[in-house]
């Protein structure tokens, strides 16, 4: 799967920009006047950007890696993060993330994949809580940490 | 010299040096893990700097920054795969004399190098940080200001390969630096009523994200490719001696000096990066051997295992890792990627980059400038301490295991900063955006350098309006602020010569592509 990337790209940023600057207009005086700048020049150059795709070569963005690879990996860690703010605890989220992430990055074999997660959890958690002594989200769920 | 002698004695008090030796010893193991860059290891050892005090912490950071840079070239030579950026070029001639038996020589030579560009570096930042400080604290809001946009246009003025995107880089930096409170008005900017953004968002975790969870996802994405395409990894060379002897030491004085200084003459620059200089002196290391040496009996050809491919790359990258700190410590402008995540570890501990440092933090800052001295002088030993015992284990350890460790290193490291979940959410947002970014071809660098500068950016510019009853020529009075209106000058010379530069590759890429379009049928 291929997307010509300027001119998405420039037009997301160009979306942004006038948001931004939209927002901006709600500020106080004193306080709009930089953002407002900064949005507007954000807004323009992005806009330039997607104009210019339409003249020159267009590079295609490659999507099917990022798509297969880092997609799925970004729902693991933002399902782990959603784990950690209910309250489930901070072992069973992570050994679960670390499996899903060892998955995707192509380790294989059940056994592999478990000794990997517990030994990479286990690490963290002594690092991190024992040794760094960083306090853990509360856990809602009785005996899980 | 007195404030040198507080340096060492800050940096020698018993926790302080050990840290700074396994700073070394981590930087060097971690950075010999292929797929692991400079910032990603400096990204994975922030978390460490919670726990301990400021000295300890920050000399680890100088440790592994150092190390880092180092270790990368012990996987480009074993196995031809680059453990950093900075080792790209170290590879080629380092590979080929490794599979001709002198791996150990190669290894050697990349280390020697690393050290003598690295002692070379720290000197440098010895001498012009504490001047260049001392200056620029008679900086006022005007000066601050053009300093600011002087910082900015000299990383987008060097990216010449694509300058709109360059812009749209800072200005995406620029904007993300406004939310939160107003520093002028204490007005709440974009922060949606989330008490989690009144303050901005957190600079740590915003860091890791960019540097930590972006490199993950690459990891990834580079294993998939690897898998689809059957890329395997050949069996790795022995290492055997590592002596090499005095003639060939002498030959390559003179490229240890140039590659030294072309990497501290660019690592000051800010922006600039370690990439260039590693191409520049291998440019010049390239014409010597070519002049001096190719062609006579028993030398290699050049990318066949010659000396100075290894030696040149490797001083140049070790002079970049302590001069690209003089902008940083002096004038709070990051001089690469790398120093720009030292930011963060300063911020850790209440901490800001820039003439200041050395007023309210002198030992700190002292500490920070000697520190990179004496890592570059415990780098040699450990560095063969490394490859003699551990590094064959460290090519042992699977990429694909490395994905779920750098990705709960940089998440726990982001949510220590506070021990707030939120920090877990910017740090993968920003994961996202950056890579997102890589792959549109946006440079990091510039957005980077617009989230650290913005707020000294909107609150000079707009105390220097207060000042001046809201006149702009303020900042090009010749008269009352010369310093400022030099230093527009020079940001608008760098303007134009990235404009002039993108204007030449246009015109070279059409030309290049007319006679093809011409010839084609109509």
């Amino acid at each position: 799967m291929k997307l010509p990337s300027d001119l998405w790209i420039g037009a997301v940023l160009t979306g942004i920009g006038v948001w931004a600057l939209w927002e901006a207009t709600g500020f106080d005086d004193r306080s709009r006047t930089y953002p407002m700048i900064v949005a507007g020049l954000l807004a323009v150059s992005s806009a330039s950007m997607a104009c210019l795709s339409f003249v020159r070569n267009q590079e295609q963005l490659a999507l099917a890696g990022p798509l297969r690879a880092a997609l799925p990996a970004g729902g693991v860690i933002a399902a782990w993060a959603a784990a950690l703010s209910f309250g489930l605890g901070f072992l069973l989220p992570t050994l679960l993330m670390q499996i899903a992430l060892l998955w995707l990055g192509g380790i294989r074999g059940a056994i592999r994949i478990l000794a990997y997660a517990v030994l990479i959890t286990a690490a963290a958690y002594g690092l991190f809580v024992v040794g760094l002594e960083v306090p853990l989200p509360r856990s809602r769920v009785p005996g899980l940490m | 010299m007195d404030v040198i002698a507080l340096g060492f004695s800050t940096l020698f008090a018993p926790g302080v040096i050990l840290v700074l030796a396994v700073g070394v010893f981590a930087g060097l193991i971690v950075g010999s893990i292929p797929g692991i860059n400079d910032n990603i290891a400096f990204a994975m050892f922030i978390p460490f700097s919670f726990a301990i005090p400021p000295e300890q912490a920050l000399a680890l950071m100088v440790g592994v920054y150092c190390a880092a840079a180092a270790g990368g070239a012990i996987p480009a030579i074993m196995i031809k795969v680059p453990g950093t950026a900075s080792a790209l070029l170290t590879a080629v001639d380092g590979n080929a004399m490794a599979r001709q038996g002198k791996a150990g020589k190669a290894l050697s030579i990349a280390i020697t190098s690393s050290v003598i560009g690295g002692i070379a570096s720290s000197l440098v930042l010895l001498v012009f940080a504490p001047t260049l400080a001392l200056f620029a604290l008679r900086f006022g809001y005007v000066e601050n200001f053009a300093l600011a946009i002087l910082g900015l246009s000299s990383v987008v003025g060097l990216l010449s390969a694509n300058v709109l995107k360059g812009v749209i880089s800072a200005l995406i930096g620029l904007l993300t630096a406004t939310v939160g409170f107003s520093l002028v008005t204490g007005y709440p900017r974009y922060t949606f009523d989330s008490v989690n953004l009144i303050e901005g968002i957190p600079f740590v975790p915003l860091l890791v994200g960019l540097f930590g969870i972006a490199a993950m996802f690459e990891l990834l994405v580079d294993i998939w490719n690897e898998r689809r395409s059957g890329k395997a990894v050949s069996g790795l060379p022995l290492i055997g001696s590592l002596k090499f002897g005095w003639a060939l030491a002498r030959r390559l004085v003179p490229v240890w000096s140039l590659s030294a200084t072309i990497g501290n003459l660019i690592g000051v620059l800010p922006g600039a990066g370690m990439l260039m200089a590693i191409f520049l002196s291998y440019d010049q290391a390239a014409r010597r051997f070519r002049r001096r040496f190719a062609g006579k009996p028993g030398e290699k050809s050049w990318g066949e295992g010659a000396p100075e491919g290894i030696a040149a790359p490797e001083a140049a990258n070790s002079a970049v890792t302590a001069s690209s700190m003089v902008p940083l410590l002096s004038l709070g402008i990051p001089g690469n990627s790398t120093s720009a995540l030292f930011i963060g570890a300063l911020a850790i501990h209440g901490m800001v980059p820039g003439p200041l440092l050395f007023t309210q933090h002198g030992h700190i800052a002292w500490m920070i400038i000697v520190a990179f001295l004496i890592a570059n002088l415990i780098l040699w030993p450990a560095a063969f301490i490394v490859l003699k015992s551990v590094s064959r284990s460290v090519f042992a350890i699977p990429k694909e295991a490395l994905v779920g460790v750098i990705a709960l290193l940089c998440l726990l490291g982001a949510y220590a900063d506070g021990a707030n979940s939120f920090n877990i959410w910017v740090a993968l947002i920003a994961g996202i955006v950056a890579y997102g970014m890589r792959l549109a071809q946006i440079p990091l660098g510039p957005a980077i350098l617009g989230l650290v500068l913005g707020p000294q950016l909107e609150s000079s510019l707009s105390n220097a309006l207060s000042i001046s009853g809201g006149s702009w020529l303020i900042f090009i009075d010749p008269v009352n602020h010369p310093i400022s209106a030099a230093m527009l000058a020079l940001a608008s010379l760098f303007w134009l010569l990235a404009i002039y530069g993108w204007w030449r590759q246009s015109r070279n890429r059409s030309l290049a592509t007319r006679p093809q379009s011409d010839s084609s049928p109509s």
